[in-house]
């Protein structure tokens, strides 16, 4: 063999039986960190037969049809690929409880998918069972006087959004994309522009329904089985699995948006902060498309609080209306003409993005009636594809400036142009929900979180390329002690770096103590 | 005309359906989705499946389910035609002898044609009921006359993916290459004609035709529920969204538009009235769905397979868009 070949730092030298080497791929993405192997053994299809042949007993049967499996091959992320053993759809919880059962006997893993909305593989299946929560997706109890909804985890947003507005009713708070669904959601947070008032989307749920790992059912809520409650909300799907839901809704209305133009980031984010800190607003968050061009949004459900917040805290706003804007930023591209580039890509982002904002039949009297129909529609035109990259940084108060430019800087680095998607998440729940969520320690009150969001038009960039860019922003979560959106998957080697093993091994130790065979969704944190 | 029917055939600036993304925002809408929740049952799980290496011949139940309502088409933010590429996988697994085919005789009955600028194709249901067929008649205005051609076997055959005799297509277009203006009932056949036709033809669907006159939109009330077909518009949704939308709020009524504004469909078609080709949509399901919680007092079709829909399964009365301007 060559010396200078044998010399490459990349070369790939026999491990010592025992000892995990430094990554040779990439040798600096875990210095430091302890690696450790916690669960029991890597699946090899150990005690499958057993397993569907249990369940086969019971009248349950898995789908291991290639057309079947190679549908959950990826998640929305485009990243991770991993192919189920097989497949199953669940219909009942009683089906969730079986499953587990038998999985924990047999030691077989069980990855849970609803949406499939993650982008670090969170919900890809590298063998073992894919159970796909989508065929428990029934409407079950629509209250108008309680304001509540009982339905089933694996709906999506969408479709209970549907059944609510027969009945001029909607959900308090969502994500942006409707094809997430309800108890994923529930389990990872869920943050929607009204969440510096209403806090995640799990902190909608009154109670739930799950089944433990080792396939016991339990209702859960404040009052009841509140370990369980608050371990599983936030949980990534390690502590259990939600089968129902009850959730706070609200009467529909639609909302009234207005759009304030910034020429500087740090500006338009303690703007944001004010309006958050200050209740000025039912929906605030800051959408960027250059440097440049920051739009912070405001929207309203009732006149009256639009009417409140023109009196008190428009004034203070320190953005433009769309032509002040509109003219300012012309002076600017026109006494920097070798900018041209950048003029031309702001005024086709304006041509083709506003108009999708507002589309003439989602819009009644001026108003948006179906926010996020608008929302998910724009968030898949413009930002998806057939790959996902969105790195988070969730933070205190007093560190978002901070992160979030240097978070700016990083995306500058990496792509011509991207989008930050900012919003504040009010803490509402017990801190113990929060202990590995995106509420971070030292949040007070309101914490701010940023997505960081290519565009990567068409492009194709490869994964290490992709996988760098998002180190580097979890890289600045570690070094300033903030918390993430994502946590799963890939990333899941920062888990220890942010919250210290002390906390980590205590989350570690209760999912043993409730996952004896580490069979739920194994592999995604610890 | 070619044999292979081009509207089977990727269309200009089509998105190729490997560019999917897996969002899954098409099955929002669907109807399959909706009554099973099966993923492997919609157009994004055959795509899916598809792109992730599963054959043609693993697709024969997926293939099967869609009802072509093209409700997942207007949600795809990639801009795949969908049922497009539905109906060109059917031809493939039909080529194959995987999909039953219903055997379906041509009905024509010769007429001269020439008088008419404006032609209809009503079907084969609004066609053998003479009082309806004149009404729309006498509502779109003179110079307008009956196909004699129903091109029910035509549509089968689109719907069932089998190929058609270069003889019988021929036949059947022949005649409408000489008109100005045809208005077609079936939203498919609407969607294929309006392909294959020049520019010079146009191509309109029944109900929007006949919501251009006023006496017809003048009959809607707020307590209709107005069915609109589903295959023309969900197909055409950025066109036609907004003629409806403004007919929404002029007439106060409730539609089949979801909160997507894609048309959702009753589940009923000819196509599935045959033996062996019944669908999985339940359409006393799907009927119960778009009623629900709403408060309607009539329901108003453009599509005659609509019309028998809800005669099965509601009591309310029932009329063609051309029945209200005379009520």
């Amino acid at each position: 063999m060559n010396n200078s070949l044998q010399q490459k730092p990349f070369d790939i030298k026999p491990a010592k039986p025992g000892v995990i080497p430094p990554c040779p791929v990439a040798p600096d993405a875990l210095i430091g960190i302890p690696r450790r192997q916690t669960n029991p053994s890597c699946w090899e299809g150990d005690g499958w037969q057993g397993f569907t042949a249990d369940l086969a007993a019971r009248g349950i049967v898995i789908d291991e049809l290639k057309s079947a499996r190679t549908l959950y091959v990826t998640d929305a992320g485009g990243m991770a690929y991993g192919l189920p053993r097989g497949v199953l759809i669940a219909r009942t919880t009683g089906m969730v409880a079986e499953v587990m059962g038998a999985a924990q006997k047999h030691r077989v893993p069980v990855t849970v998918r609803g949406g499939g909305l993650t982008t670090e593989g969170e919900t890809v299946s590298f063998g073992g069972l894919q159970l796909d929560m989508c065929g428990m997706s029934r409407v079950l109890d629509i209250n108008a006087d309680t304001l509540t909804v009982r339905c089933e985890a694996g709906i999506y947003w969408h479709s209970l959004a549907e059944s609510l507005r027969r009945h001029k009713l909607d959900y308090l708070s969502a994500p942006l994309n409707m094809t997430a669904s309800v108890g994923g959601t529930l389990g990872v947070g869920g943050i929607d522009i009204n969440s510096p008032r209403f806090g995640c989307s799990a902190d909608q749920a009154l109670a739930i329904k799950i089944v433990t790992p080792t396939g016991e059912i339990l209702e859960c809520s404040g009052s009841e089985n509140t370990w369980w409650f608050n371990r599983v909300l936030l949980g990534y799907g390690q502590f259990g699995i939600i089968t129902e839901a009850t959730l706070r809704i609200r009467p529909f209305t639609p909302l009234t948006m207005h759009y304030f133009y910034y020429g500087d980031l740090r500006t338009a984010m303690e703007d944001l902060v004010m309006l958050c800190d200050e209740d000025a607003a039912d929906y605030t968050g800051i959408l960027t498309m250059l440097d440049r061009a920051v739009n912070l949004l405001v929207a309203f459900d009732s006149d009256e609080r639009e009417q409140a917040f023109f009196k008190k805290w428009h004034s203070r706003l320190r953005g433009f209306g769309e032509l002040g804007f509109a003219l300012r930023t012309g002076m600017h591209y026109a006494l920097r003409p070798w900018k041209l580039r950048e003029a031309l890509y702001l005024l086709d982002r304006k041509r083709a993005l506003l108009p999708e904002l507002q589309p003439a039949h989602h819009m009644s009297n001026g108003k948006i009636v179906d926010r996020t129909v608008v929302f998910s529609q724009a968030v898949w035109k413009f930002w998806g594809g057939r790959q996902m990259v969105i790195p988070d940084l969730a933070t205190s108060r007093e560190k978002f400036f901070e992160a979030i430019l240097r978070g700016n800087e990083v995306c500058k680095k990496y792509f011509p142009h991207y989008t930050l998607y900012c919003v504040g998440i009010k803490l509402i729940g017990p801190r113990e929900r929060y202990e590995l969520s995106c509420i971070p320690p030292d949040a007070e009150g309101i914490a701010y979180g940023c997505e960081f969001e290519p565009m990567l038009e068409g492009h194709t960039y490869s994964r290490d390329h992709l996988q760098s860019f998002k180190n580097e922003i979890y890289d600045i979560g570690v070094d300033l002690g903030t918390s993430y959106y994502r946590f799963g998957g890939m990333m899941k080697g920062y888990i220890r770096r942010v919250f210290g093993d002390e906390l980590v091994d205590k989350h570690l130790a209760m999912k043993q103590n409730v996952d004896p065979a580490m069979v739920l969704n194994r592999d995604v944190i610890f | 005309m070619k044999k292979n029917i081009p509207y089977y055939q990727s269309q200009p600036g089509a998105t190729d359906p490997s560019q999917c993304n897996g969002c899954g925002v098409c099955m929002l809408s669907c109807p399959v989705w909706q009554q099973h929740h099966t993923k492997a049952l919609t157009y994004c799980g055959r795509n899916r499946a598809s792109i992730g290496g599963a054959r043609d011949e693993d697709l024969v139940a997926s293939a099967r389910a869609c009802i072509l309502c093209g409700s997942c088409e207007p949600l795809c933010p990639m801009g795949i035609r969908t049922q497009q590429a539905t109906i060109s996988l059917r031809r493939n697994l039909s080529v194959r002898g995987l999909l039953l085919k219903p055997a379906i005789q041509p009905d024509t009955q010769i007429s001269d044609m020439a008088d008419y600028s404006r032609l209809v194709i009503p079907g084969r249901i609004l066609r053998a009921n003479t009082s309806l067929a004149s009404s729309i008649l006498t509502l779109l205005g003179q110079r307008s006359g009956l196909y004699s051609d129903d091109g029910y076997d035509i549509l089968l055959a689109l719907e069932s993916g089998q190929e058609m005799n270069d003889e019988r297509i021929e036949n059947f277009m022949a005649p409408l290459m000489k008109t100005t203006e045809l208005i077609v009932a079936d939203g498919l056949l609407f969607n294929v004609l309006r392909s294959l036709l020049p520019k010079s033809i146009a191509v309109r669907p029944l109900g929007q035709s006949l919501l251009t006159n006023p006496k017809v939109r003048a009959g809607l009330k707020p307590t209709d529920f107005y069915m609109i077909e589903t295959r023309a518009y969900n197909a055409n949704r950025r066109e036609f969204v907004a003629l409806y939308d403004a007919l929404r709020q002029e007439t106060g009524c409730f539609m089949n538009l979801d909160l997507q504004r894609a048309a959702t469909p009753t589940g009923a078609s000819s196509y599935q009235r045959h033996r062996g080709l019944e669908s999985i949509v339940s359409v006393e399901a799907q009927v119960k769905w778009l009623l629900e919680g709403r408060a309607a007092k009539r329901i108003v079709v453009e599509h005659p397979d609509d019309y028998e829909a809800f005669a099965t399964y509601t009591k309310l009365p029932i009329v063609h868009l051309a029945e209200v301007a005379k009520i």
